[in-house]
């Protein structure tokens, strides 16, 4: 069987070092790069399971190599930041990073992230999809992925998906913040509220009519949302 | 009641010396002693203000070679606040208006000079006022431009506080990441792996004593406390400890040296390898890979010249002299490689503090030397 296999993408030499040498020694498959470019080639020639990225790099930093990763790649990705402040967090997991963690780190603590990672988007894969959903100008086929609005395709990203199964299997009752935060990004983001409503928001631009008063997914004031399959 | 009579400094732009002494003669009537002088042309007025200070100008409007608007013209473009008073035999309101609109503080004809004395005063009043007015403004303007400068000042404190916790975190994380590594997995590690994590640590280790080492000497220097010992050092073996020192750490770049072995210079021993560190492993920074570093020591005019050239992309001439203020790397826009800008700035201190000079060469794309110079041995001040 294949080796789970990690990219490890950071400027400082040292740090790729312990890095690579801790997480070969608990046999993962390790490949490195040292900046933004390297690190979008490796992936599209290596395919790697996860990717380990640090924000702070000369000429592309984590944030645009992430942006850019993106719009081909739904690979999870866990962020390293050398800066405290929340900032960097919401901005990160708002460009699709699946968690994030603050050098400096415990390595054994980023062990525990990637397998909790690795576990989540192993369950979402295995998950017992929702049934497939038609709603007036909608339909959703949560088996192949697509979600057709008006008889169009409109992609969705890996999280957004995540988001939209988890809103239609509880279909018209209330899911709290922390319900769906759990799910999406795990335990530890349970009161990131800020990042689910950037998410959110960008769910309701590909399938409202009108994302600005939103008839499908509502908002229960400060306590969650509702999915509202309408016939409009 | 004897009242003293008002000092008044009076210049008269009038042709005719009769009409002077009447209005002179009314001025010492309502309680003025005027001191005065008269003038009829642009010459004549040009050297009396630019010679002399005068509080009021009382101007006749028409003259054979001068007129009251082209002398208003003249005082108001020196920019003086002179009340401009007019006084004209023949004068129609729309004359007036137009002197008034030019700037002219009053106008009176000659002969009904009832208004003269109650409107010297109320201009020279004006006059007190304005400038009060004037004083009171400028020095809000100070205030404000020095609370912008503080402003600002606090804003790049607080800037320098994250960077440099963040320049300590790299080197933190290596040395806790390395650390635990060998401690967790030295059952799966080759003993050359198990060695190399140690040395990384190690170095980081050192890298972060070299930072705490920057943060305290600008703590001391800006507290005036920096306290140097002066001594003979050999100039060839303290460059070379420090580049052994930094080679071990990074192997990527070329290093050439220059230097006599006999040279010595006048120095506090740790504080010039603190200089040299500093200027050294910013030139590894700012360098790119494989990249060769000349460092050389010449002799020149009774100083030793220490000099650090890299290959790196060079400063803009705009930034160049702002290196050596403190916080002020910050706000290099164009920068993109991390870095604090504490050790240029520490560097400064460092070499001021031993009657010596910092400078610095730098092309945009041509690389950027480094200078310093310290009074040979014998030579110290």
């Amino acid at each position: 069987m294949k080796q789970f296999s990690i990219l490890l993408v950071d400027d400082e030499e040292r740090i790729l070092n312990f890095l690579k040498t801790k997480l070969k020694s608990l046999h993962y498959d390790v490949l490195v790069a040292s900046n933004g470019s390297e690190a979008l080639e490796l992936l599209q020639s290596q395919a790697p399971d996860l990717i380990i990225l640090d924000i702070l790099m000369p000429k592309m930093d984590g944030f645009e190599t992430l942006k850019r990763l993106r719009v081909f790649s739904s690979v999870p990705v866990i962020m390293l930041s050398a800066r405290g402040d929340s900032i960097d967090r919401v901005k990160g997991l708002g460009l699709g990073a699946d968690d994030y963690m603050i050098k400096p780190f415990n390595p054994d603590e980023l062990v525990a992230r990637i397998e909790a990672v690795r576990r989540r988007v192993s369950n979402a894969a295995q998950r017992k999809n929702p049934k497939n959903l038609v709603m007036g100008r909608i339909s959703i086929d949560f088996n192949k992925h697509v979600v057709l609005v008006h008889g169009e395709e409109t992609k969705l990203t890996r999280i957004e998906w995540l988001l939209l199964s988890e809103l239609v299997k509880n279909s018209g009752s209330l899911i709290f913040y922390e319900e769906l935060l759990t799910r999406v990004w795990g335990a530890e983001y349970r009161n990131d509220i800020q990042i689910l409503r950037t998410w959110i928001s960008r769910l309701r631009l590909k399938i409202e009519e009108d994302p600005k008063n939103p008839k499908i997914i509502r908002t229960a004031s400060k306590t969650g949302y509702i999915f509202q399959p309408v016939e409009d | 009641m004897v009242s003293m009579k008002t000092p008044l400094r009076v210049l008269l732009i009038e042709d005719s010396e009769n009409d002077a002494i009447l209005l002179l003669r009314e001025l010492r009537r309502v309680g003025y002693d005027p001191f005065s002088l008269r003038v009829d042309n642009a010459e004549a007025l040009r050297n009396s203000i630019e010679n002399e200070k005068w509080d009021i100008v009382i101007s006749d409007f028409v003259m054979p070679r001068f007129s009251g608007l082209e002398a208003l013209k003249m005082i108001r473009e020196k920019g003086l606040d002179i009340p401009f008073i007019i006084i004209s035999g023949k004068i129609s309101d729309e004359t007036a208006v137009i002197a008034m609109k030019a700037g002219a503080s009053d106008y009176l004809t000659k002969g009904n000079f009832a208004r003269l004395g109650p409107a010297i005063e109320r201009e020279l009043q004006e006059v007190v006022i304005r400038k009060e007015r004037e004083r009171v403004l400028k020095q809000l303007r100070e205030r404000e431009q020095e609370l912008d400068i503080l402003k600002r000042m606090d804003r790049l404190k607080d800037d320098f506080i994250g960077l440099v916790s963040h320049e300590l975190r790299t080197p933190i994380t290596v040395v806790l990441g390395a650390l635990d590594t060998v401690l967790t997995e030295h059952n799966n590690l080759s003993q050359k792996d198990t060695l190399q994590l140690i040395y990384d640590a190690y170095w980081e280790a050192d890298e972060l004593s070299s930072i705490l080492t920057n943060l305290l000497e600008l703590a001391r220097a800006r507290a005036d406390r920096l306290q140097i010992t002066e001594e003979s050092v050999d100039v060839y073996t303290t460059i070379k400890n420090v580049i052994n020192r930094i080679k071990r750490q990074v192997a990527t770049r070329k290093i050439t040296l220059k230097c006599d072995r006999k040279l010595t210079v006048m120095a506090d021993r740790i504080r010039l390898e603190q200089i040299l560190r500093n200027l050294i492993s910013n030139a590894f920074k700012y360098s790119p890979s494989q990249s060769i570093i000349h460092i050389s020591a010449i002799l020149v005019n009774q100083e030793i010249i220490f000099r650090v050239r890299d290959h790196g992309r060079g400063i803009s001439a705009a930034n160049q002299k702002r290196l050596f203020r403190p916080f002020e790397r910050l706000e290099f826009k164009e920068e993109t490689t991390t870095g604090t800008g504490l050790g240029l700035v520490v560097c400064e201190h460092l070499v001021k503090a031993q009657n010596g000079r910092i400078w610095v060469k730098s092309k945009i794309g041509a690389g950027s030397t480094f200078y310093f110079a310290l009074p040979a041995v014998g030579m110290a001040k």
